[in-house]
């Protein structure tokens, strides 16, 4: 009885400060409609940046406290309203939603750009009066943890009285109700916006700032995932009632203490060692299948910007016909690490294929991707090495990756299932925590599990050593283990699977699913059984994601059970394939291949670049290198409020040109093809190969632009003397559209107004 | 015959009520008319028919069949198609997609049943509907009058028992409106029975045989265009307390 | 007429590619009320969202106290005296009567003044001032915005189908105030689909039909016109 009472109030302790990580995000989420996926980031930028006044340059603890979270963290919120957040009004759910996870990545690169670029040094956070501690029932209540109780009662009652005795609190409840309504009133929805994210962001950092003891020693991403912890509590709160919230915190907490004390801090089953870890992620699966039926809805925003058109089949199987040859042309000239480069980009394609399908055209959202890619290994290894862990094949056998695929399938119906009632940004949370909870009580373990089923004994090997081997599958009498022919497999199975969801966009499915996307309402009332469309859609990009998965297992060989589950590389691969284009087979292509570019090609160009100019070394590695290194994969997220078609819709309107010069564009390819050959024969360098292709990309069309000046010129006089009849018809009617009209009808250009 | 008919139907929003115990119905081969100033909860009505909402209270028959708790797609099938006065078309498809793929929806549900003709099918709707021109176009970029018409289509493609029209000449001229009033008696007399909404009271009374009159969420009354025209509830709904002489 | 407070000088408006209104042109002068009637889709609201802000022009001039306010944002007019109470949901639902009023002072007025004259013009306000507006009747959430609308001390008052949903005593009561107002100089544009209940108040009335204004005068002239532009015919 001692017992429990003592780990109830240690519960308590924790929910406290969940409760503030929790309302924070609760502020922003209510005052801007933008679920704040960075609030773990800000959390931690803070939590370091106080850590550098605290323990760096030795601040006494109230003026750390204060700079951080009422000068330094309110700043950061600021900004981030006033240059990213602002921008996305109109947008849709999924770009709401992607450009705070740049964001979040964005903050963590430069977090651990600035204070982990040199070593793994370990930054030790300390507790508020160090060790300094109460007996409280036979358990150390400390200092610090009370006074996180105390700041969480402080803070609950500071909300209460904000947001319902002060004009801008109140201001802010009215922008959450009727914005349009508040404008009308003489009131500025933009700065409420700007105080709820100052707000918001302070208590994320007085969150940070608290939850920071908890880990031995500061680490970006792992304060980042004890922020994501609060979400649960959140979503209790439906992300909107503060009281709520609060209740959810405490049970959150409470639940964390009750497992350590019946499992005697996880002593008691190992098989279960991880499930602390994974309470947050069970909890917030728990609450999403809690909230009420979303109603059935028709377009929320009427037009959003973004808009994707469908090529052809034959435009399709034509560009996937020139994939495989461009591939196959530049590989035979490029040196083994580039190849490697590029087959890790295509294996990164391929797992954003999955997304086009599901995100592109279904609207629904994915941010496991990288789960089901651990969930298909793991079947896959099961076929093919069997219960008794020895190898019975040495090539990945057809029926392992068929397998994978239905077991992925199942997988992703069975989450699907009972989250398909929940609009897009819960449905994402939902697969979120499901990751979550799959690395930790899956991935993480290293226990072989045995069942006894029919008095057989049945042994499944997760990641029983920390790491599983993929072999290369050696198919139709092709091995295909050397890196340039998986290479070449790889490119294959993205043309032919893109070439397979440009054919179900083009189908009566297709059609369907599109239409479900844009009006789930007028769907139901033709009779479409939505639920069950939506579940068809999530099992087959499952079971893709399966197939990516196990292919990108095997370009890498050996597949460690850490860094690429905790959720952040899905998080990543869902925002990149969006800045590529979500809603384009040739978009997840460029995502890949960005990624892997980013990543690993762009340092290394900088590198070699600051090797050979050793004058110019602070400049390409230290600047350049560092910051394409650590943000800018985020920057290219932050900028997706500006163009959220993406990039593959930039380079086809970029590529236009050349349709109107079908002449000059046969010679530029037929030169290239030509330098290729040369290259080949040794007599270019690939180097220059590179320079010369990549940079004519560039210029080509512009000089066909000038060229053809006259040919463009022509059109838009065409566009400009369309039949009178049906100006504004095709299109907007402009203001301009009304001087012609005038002039054609002989009208006085200034109209003379006034009825009286 | 009556096919449609609402029992006492009410819908309350937190502690407001948008309907109030409406008794409402359509008879089959005819067009119903449902009118009433703005508010007085005639999509609230629709919404309870095609099952966007559930009411409060009271039944939804249709042909003798309660389809209350009916999920909307099953009512669908059974045989209630709708517009929308706020328009709910497929942004991403083309005027012809747009109507097709209602056609394609139905022959999922509607198997072996003219599956083989539904484009030829949608072809002659598009004709029908007087869109042909503007098949190719994409559905967010033709006039609000135009795009009416294809949500019309569209709900036609399912081959409805009976057509809830929310508003369809809004946006339509007098010309198109006038053309449009021909249409809907053609596809009456195909066999298929109307509810429509509408703010143009001269198309309501040339197309309608009977009209039901709603305010305040509460039937005020019901007849024939005549009797409405000269009701003096009605009047003074429309016109206010003084008119009623 | 007096001195003109707000004018439209043919202006073109709509939505997306389709243009709702075709050329409207409308003075109002200080004091004056002025109704715009006509049937539903008639572009009466358009008018007054672009007169508001939240609708931008597309041609054409807006103009309060004789300066263009054409792509002035709509706080920014309401901060320059331009109320309006848009159709239907005048009120932020989740927020109490007080917390309502509370959000016209801006102005710098204080909330307790507020509230003193808004309890004393609706005494049924102050029975309620702790419950919430969403679930308040339809007729003591048009006297609530009314009363916020007032306490900004507008110049210029819009309101978008006041009488909506209102039994005919409220609707009177509510006129009955406009009228007041409107005494003391400020000049209000009344939207109204339902024509009896304000031409009783309004010094003039237009006509608007398919996004064009088709009769302005005395209310009386135009009596005969409007049951033609509501029931086809006979009224």
């Amino acid at each position: 009885m001692q017992d429990f009472l003592a780990y109830t109030v240690l519960g308590l302790c924790l929910g406290s400060v969940y409760a503030i990580a929790a309302t924070g995000l609760v502020v922003t989420y209510s005052t801007s409609g933008v679920f704040n996926v960075a609030h773990g980031a800000v959390a931690t930028m803070s939590a370091l940046f106080y850590w550098q006044l605290r323990f760096g340059w030795h601040a006494p603890a109230p003026i750390a406290i204060f700079l951080t979270v009422c000068v330094f963290a309110p700043l950061l919120g600021l900004v981030l309203e006033v240059v990213v957040m602002r921008g996305l009004r109109g947008t849709s759910e999924v770009t709401r939603l992607v450009t705070p996870v740049a964001v979040l990545l964005g903050i963590n690169g430069a977090a651990t750009w600035i204070w982990f670029r040199n070593s793994n040094r370990a930054l030790v956070p300390k507790k508020f009066f160090g060790e300094t501690h109460v007996q409280v029932l036979g358990q150390a209540v400390y200092y610090h943890q009370i006074i996180g109780v105390l700041l969480s009662i402080v803070i609950a009652g500071a909300l209460y009285v904000l947001l319902y005795r002060t004009r801008l609190g109140v201001t802010m409840r009215a922008t959450v109700d009727d914005r349009s309504l508040l404008m009308l009133n003489g009131g500025r929805p933009d700065r409420v916006s700007m105080a709820s994210w100052a707000i918001g962001a302070s208590l994320a950092g007085l969150a940070g700032v608290l939850l920071s003891p908890q880990l031995g020693a500061l680490q970006v991403f792992a304060l980042t995932l004890l922020v994501f912890d609060a979400y649960p509590a959140a979503v209790a709160g439906r992300l909107r009632s503060v009281p709520l919230t609060y209740l959810g915190a405490m049970v959150l907490g409470l639940s964390k203490l009750y497992f350590d004390w019946i499992s005697d801090a996880g002593q008691r089953w190992l098989v279960l060692r991880n499930l602390r870890n994974a309470i947050p992620a069970l909890l917030l699966f728990g609450a999403l299948l809690l909230l009420p039926q979303d109603r059935l809805r028709g377009a929320i925003v009427t037009r959003t910007r973004e808009r994707f058109r469908v090529p052809t089949m034959r435009e399709a199987v034509l560009w996937g016909g020139v994939l495989v040859a461009a591939v196959a042309m530049l590989q035979s000239i490029m040196s083994g690490s580039a190849v490697i480069s590029l087959a890790n980009g295509v294996a990164l394609s391929l797992m954003a294929l999955s997304l086009v399908l599901l995100t592109g055209y279904a609207g629904e959202i994915n941010l496991a991707v990288f789960t089901f890619a651990g969930v298909a290994v793991i079947a896959a290894w099961q076929f093919d090495v069997g219960p008794t862990g020895l190898a019975t094949q040495k090539s990945l056998s057809v029926g392992a990756v068929l397998l994978a695929m239905c077991v992925c399938s199942l997988v992703g119906g069975l989450i699907a299932l009972p989250a398909l009632r929940l609009r897009g940004l819960y449905l994402g949370l939902a697969t979120f925590a499901f990751g979550i909870i799959v690395y930790q009580l899956v991935i993480l373990q290293t226990q072989p599990l045995n069942f006894n089923i029919f008095g057989g004994e049945f042994t499944v090997n997760l990641f029983t050593n920390g790491s599983l081997t993929v072999p290369r599958p050696h198919w139709f009498g092709i091995n295909f283990a050397g890196q340039r022919a998986f290479l070449m497999l790889m490119t294959v199975i993205f043309a032919v699977l893109g070439i397979g969801i440009i054919a179900i966009r083009r189908s009566a499915y297709g059609r369907m699913i599109v239409a479900m996307k844009d009006s789930p309402a007028a769907c139901a009332t033709l009779g479409l059984n939505i639920t069950r469309l939506k579940l068809g859609v999530f099992m087959v990009s499952s079971a893709i994601a399966g197939l990516a998965g196990l292919m990108w297992a095997a370009e890498r060989r050996t597949l460690p059970n850490n860094a690429d589950f905790d959720g952040f590389q899905s998080l990543l691969l869902f925002m990149i394939a969006v800045v590529g284009g979500i809603g384009y087979v040739s978009g997840a292509f460029i995502a890949g291949i960005f990624l892997s570019v980013l990543s690993v090609v762009m340092p290394n160009v900088f590198d070699k670049l600051g090797s050979d100019y050793p004058s110019l070394h602070w400049l390409f590695v230290t600047v350049l290198g560092n910051f394409s290194h650590y943000v800018g994969p985020a920057l290219v997220g932050i900028g997706l409020g500006k163009n959220p078609s993406g990039i593959a819709q930039q380079i086809m309107d970029g590529f236009r040109p050349l349709k109107k010069a079908p002449g000059a564009t046969a010679i530029w390819v037929i030169a290239i093809v030509g330098l290729w050959a040369a290259t080949w024969r040794g007599a270019v360098s690939n180097w220059h190969f590179a320079l010369i292709s990549v940079g004519s990309l560039f210029i080509v069309p512009r000089i066909i632009m000038s060229v053809f000046e006259d040919r463009f010129a022509e059109e838009e006089r065409a566009v400009a003397g369309e039949d009178l009849d049906l100006i504004g018809i095709g299109r907007a009617f402009r203001a301009s559209d009304r001087q012609v009209l005038d002039t054609a009808l002989g009208l006085p250009a200034a109209p003379i107004g006034g009825v009286e | 015959m009556t096919l449609l008919e609402c029992r006492n139907v009410g819908m309350k929003f937190g502690g407001a009520a948008a309907l109030t115990a409406v008794s409402i119905s359509a008879e089959a081969g005819v067009i119903t008319g449902l009118i009433g100033p703005n508010g007085a909860g005639k999509t609230t009505m629709f919404n309870c028919i095609t099952g966007l909402l559930e009411p409060t209270s009271g039944e939804v028959m249709l042909d003798g069949t309660d389809i209350t708790k009916l999920a909307p797609f099953r009512r669908a099938r059974l045989g209630v198609a709708r517009t929308f006065q706020r328009l709910e078309l497929f942004t991403s498809l083309s005027v012809r997609d747009n109507i097709r793929v209602a056609g394609e929806i139905r022959s999922r549900w509607n198997k072996g049943k003219g599956k083989s003709d539904s484009h030829a099918e949608a072809d002659h709707i598009i004709e029908l509907m007087g869109l042909s021109g503007l098949a190719d176009r994409d559905v967010a970029e033709i006039p609000t009058g135009m795009a009416r018409r294809v949500e019309m289509g569209r709900a036609l493609m399912t081959r409805p028992r009976i057509l809830l029209l929310d508003e369809p000449a809004s946006g339509q001229d007098e010309q198109e409106t006038e053309e449009f009033g021909e249409l809907l008696l053609h596809v009456r007399d195909e066999g298929t029975a109307i509810l429509l909404v509408e703010h143009d009271v001269s198309l309501v009374m040339k197309v309608c045989s009977f009209i039901q009159v709603l305010d305040f969420g509460r039937l005020i009354a019901s007849g024939t265009p005549a009797e409405i025209q000269t009701n003096p509830a009605v009047l003074e709904a429309y016109l206010g307390e003084d008119h009623s002489a | 007429m007096s001195e003109t407070v707000l004018e439209l000088l043919d202006v073109r408006a709509g939505y997306g590619t389709i243009e709702v209104l075709h050329g409207v042109s409308l003075a109002v002068g200080r004091g004056e009320v002025l109704a715009l009637l006509g049937p539903n889709g008639g572009g009466k609201s358009t008018t007054l969202k672009v007169i508001s802000g939240l609708v931008d022009i597309m041609s054409g001039d807006v103009h309060l106290a004789s300066r263009s306010v054409a792509g002035v944002s709509a706080d920014k007019l309401a901060r320059l005296g331009l109320c309006s109470i848009p159709e239907g949901k005048g009120v932020f639902p989740n927020l109490t009567v007080r917390e309502n009023l509370m959000m016209a002072t801006h102005t710098g007025a204080k909330l307790s003044d507020v509230e003193e004259v808004a309890y004393t013009r609706f005494p049924r306000l102050g029975d309620r001032r702790s419950q919430l507006a969403g679930t308040m009747s339809g007729g003591e959430q048009q006297m609530l915005a009314m009363s916020r609308a007032l306490a900004t001390n507008p110049a210029v008052l819009l309101l978008d189908e006041l009488s909506m949903g209102l039994a005919p005593l409220v609707v009177a009561r509510l006129y009955e105030i406009v009228a007041q107002v409107a005494e003391t100089g400020v000049s209000v544009l009344v939207v109204e689909q339902f024509a009896q209940s304000v031409l009783g108040i309004a010094d003039r009335a237009a006509i608007m039909l398919s996004g064009r204004i088709t009769r302005i005068g005395a209310p009386a002239e135009l009596a005969e016109e409007l049951s033609s532009a509501y029931l086809g015919g006979k009224g």
